[in-house]
């Protein structure tokens, strides 16, 4: 058991008590039975000669295993403690001492008073365990508050009433470069601390002097012993009155790196903010409840305020509605309900856009804008925000009605000489054919064939300025598409050598405009004998299924050169060809495909392509079946 | 004797190549290039009329109606021509018996006036 460490040994401080009688120490310390003190009295040779009642529990021997006994021969567990080190050392040197040492055969503490004098020995017992176990308490509580000051990565000073110094954690110093006694009895702030040369540190003290236990709160830059600036946030509480403190008390805390990070993003949305502002294009963002929350001028302008600022003001104070002053229709003119509007279909987390025709409600005035919507989601995948785009490209677009109207109007003038073209052919034909002159039906058959290749040119071409301007009118009646599809074959056959092979069988009719899917079967057959010169089959499959709708998917499958991955997506698109050395042979505009896409993409259905160079192409195309009734807006 | 067909059409090459198809087919065909001729139509009905809808000055598909509204003309058939893709609804909208797509071949031509001339009766297109 060690108790060394816990025991101190302390000289007397009274010279003359080392001169009391045995008699006088007995009067001195009380002696008699009712004392809380142990006392045994020795001779020079240790030999116990009197002991008193505590004593003995103290030492816990019996009054007849002690009194006449030597000490330490009685108490063999005492030899070499720190009681036995102390009383040997105090005779030794002949002056009275007072130590604590720790009962080594109880967990109990004693102050021990030893007064040698000229043939005899006092000792008096004071048991102090119980002030031990409170100053242990203590002590462990300091050192813990202590480690928590010391370690803390915030600052802890204490001042006095006129903000001097009187502590400060090592954290303090280390935060600005100096040691914690480089402080001590300096001022808390500088007197020019920045950015307003001390005045809002100023104003922080009086209100801390002024307003007790209330804390107050300040961020302020002060500089490192280095000579960098550094941001502080610092709270101060005036705790002068609470005894026992009797200071003002101060937490540091280093917030250079925030206010460094605040700074940067600051800049960086100044700098968004300059950009958001300068572009042509209008932007808006609506928060997941579909609030507007941020919109640039160009949006302002647009809605006929001057700046955001008053725009974001009249919608506060409800002096407009964001959506009524402008009505929507889609590219093909239709009426946009709300839903269909690319913020709300991102707002459902999906990148939208669409080419939107808006009508100044005010002026009249129309405007096409190109509308992207792009959801922002937050860490929990939740759409937060949604930014969206709005480029005006109303001038564009009616530099393409202009140029579709060409089309439209140059394709109809050709028409008519078309027309008397092909009549005055086939009148010949007849009257060749009647005089029995084959070479001349020959060659006007062949005349006759360039005619009607040039008015499918000229119809595709009046085909794609209606889709342009939304004016492909599609019938709704029912559609038999196995007759369809025998027709269109029955057509077809005696122009080619292929063999028109059909599979499958539709079962029930699709609503639909005959003539237009007509001109899909014919244009996918024809692209199919086109690019198949050296095959011998087109199969046409007819295919009705109910998962996971009820659907009728027709497919055209050739054996001829393919098409390439990286043509495929593309191939649907307006004027898109595939043009490589191969296929030169093959003429055409690259309007066909995009039609036939229009056709069915305006029936609310799909077309695609499965294809591998060399080996042939499939074209899909499926339909919804539905009832007449509940069919898709058509216009 | 000889059904007879009126052709209203702005371009005379194509009333001269229609008159002659007709003709060929043994009808009587009467052209004219403006819609002025229905004026003085009352001394001789034609027995069927193949209407233009975009004449110059004036619209096919209301002088169509006009016939239809007529108590005099509604009975006789009228076929509209045009190079428009949208004439289905004009027909149907104006009340014609049926409409032709330009260019059309011959034979369709013969075959719908065959068609409404052998009729017994002329019914509207949209029945």
């Amino acid at each position: 058991m060690d108790t060394n460490a816990n025991s101190h040994f302390q000289e007397h401080t009274e010279p003359e008590s080392a001169s009391h009688s045995l008699l006088e120490t007995h009067v001195l310390w009380m002696t008699d039975e009712q004392t809380t003190h142990a006392f045994i009295a020795l001779d020079l040779q240790w030999q116990v000669v009197y002991l008193n009642q505590q004593a003995k529990e103290v030492l816990r021997r019996t009054r007849g295993e002690l009194l006449g006994k030597n000490l330490w021969e009685a108490l063999p567990d005492y030899v070499g403690s720190p009681l036995y080190d102390y009383c040997r050392q105090a005779v030794s040197s002949d002056k009275a001492a007072q130590f604590e040492v720790k009962s080594p055969c109880s967990p109990k503490w004693f102050r021990v008073n030893i007064f040698p004098s000229p043939g005899e020995i006092s000792i008096f017992f004071t048991e102090i365990t119980a002030w031990k176990e409170a100053e242990e308490r203590l002590r462990q509580s300091e050192k813990r508050f202590r480690a928590l000051i010391e370690n803390s990565t915030d600052g802890i000073a204490l001042t006095d009433e006129k903000g001097i110094i009187t502590y400060a954690s090592p954290s303090t110093a280390r935060m600005v470069g100096y040691l914690p006694e480089e402080f001590i009895g300096g001022r808390i702030f500088g007197r020019d601390d920045y950015p307003d040369g001390g005045e809002a540190t100023r104003r922080l003290m009086a209100r801390i002097q002024q307003e007790p236990r209330k804390s107050q709160v300040l961020e302020f830059r002060t500089p490192h012993k280095d000579g960098t600036l550094l941001w502080m946030e610092i709270t101060g509480i005036n705790l002068l009155d609470e005894p026992g403190v009797e200071a003002i008390v101060w937490n540091f805390r280093d917030v250079t790196q925030r206010k460094q990070l605040e700074q940067k993003a600051a800049a960086a949305k100044e700098q968004l903010e300059v950009i958001l502002q300068n572009v042509a294009d209008g932007i808006t963002v609506v928060d997941a409840n579909d609030r507007l929350v941020y919109v640039n001028d160009v949006v302002a302008h647009w809605r006929g305020f001057p700046s955001l600022a008053a725009l974001l003001a009249a919608l506060q104070a409800g002096k407009v509605h964001r959506h009524e002053k402008f009505a929507t229709w889609d590219q093909w003119g239709r009426p946009l309900p709300g839903s269909e509007r690319p913020t709300a279909k991102a707002l459902q987390g999906k990148q939208a856009q669409a080419l939107l025709r808006y009508q100044d409600n005010a002026t009249g005035q129309f405007y096409w804008n190109l509308v992207r919507a792009h959801p922002i989601f937050d860490a929990q995948g939740q759409v937060q925000f949604v930014v969206t785009v709005y480029t005006d490209v109303t001038e564009q677009k009616e530099l393409e009605l202009r140029k579709d109207h060409f089309i439209s109007m140059a394709s109809h003038e050709l028409k008519t000489p078309l027309t008397i073209l092909s009549a005055y052919t086939q009148l010949l034909h007849e009257r060749f054919a009647a005089e029995g002159r084959q070479d001349a039906v020959l060659q006007l058959s062949k005349m006759d064939d360039q005619i009607t290749d040039l008015t499918r040119l000229v119809t595709d071409l009046l085909d794609i300025s209606k889709m342009q301007a939304g004016q492909l009118d599609l019938v709704q009646e029912a559609v038999d598409m196995d007759g369809l599809v025998r027709e269109v074959v029955e057509n077809l056959q005696p122009t080619t050598t292929r063999h028109l092979l059909i599979e499958g069988t539709a079962r029930r009719p699709v609503i639909g405009d005959r003539g237009r899917l007509g001109q899909v079967l014919i244009n996918l057959l024809t692209n199919a004998i086109k690019y198949s010169p050296h095959a011998d089959t087109v199969v046409i499959k007819v295919i009705h299924t109910h998962h996971p709708h009820e659907t009728l998917t027709v497919s055209v499958q050739d054996f001829g050169i393919g098409i390439s991955q990286s043509h495929q997506q593309r191939l649907f698109e307006r004027f898109y060809r595939v043009l490589s050395e191969k296929d030169q042979n093959y003429p055409g505009l690259g309007i066909g495909l995009y039609i036939a896409h229009e056709i069915i993409s305006r029936h609310g259905g799909r077309m695609w392509v499965e294809s591998a160079e060399g080996k042939g192409s499939t074209f899909f195309f499926s339909l919804p079946v539905r009832e007449a009734k509940e069919s898709v807006l058509w216009t | 004797m000889k059904k007879s067909i009126l052709v209203v059409d702005d371009s005379a090459a194509i009333l001269d190549v229609v008159k002659i198809a007709l003709e060929m087919a043994d009808y009587e065909v009467y052209t004219s290039l403006t819609g002025a001729c229905f004026q003085q139509m009352e001394q001789h009905l034609p027995d069927l009329i193949l209407l233009d809808i975009l004449l110059s000055g004036e619209n096919g598909g209301e002088i169509c109606q006009r016939l239809k509204s007529d108590e005099q003309t509604r009975h006789i058939p009228v076929i509209l021509l045009s190079a428009h893709a949208g004439l289905r609804e004009t027909a149907e909208r104006c009340g014609a018996n049926d409409f032709l797509v330009k260019p059309f071949r011959l034979s369709a031509l013969r075959e719908i006036v065959k068609k409404y001339l052998s009729l017994p009766s002329m019914t509207p297109f949209s029945s």
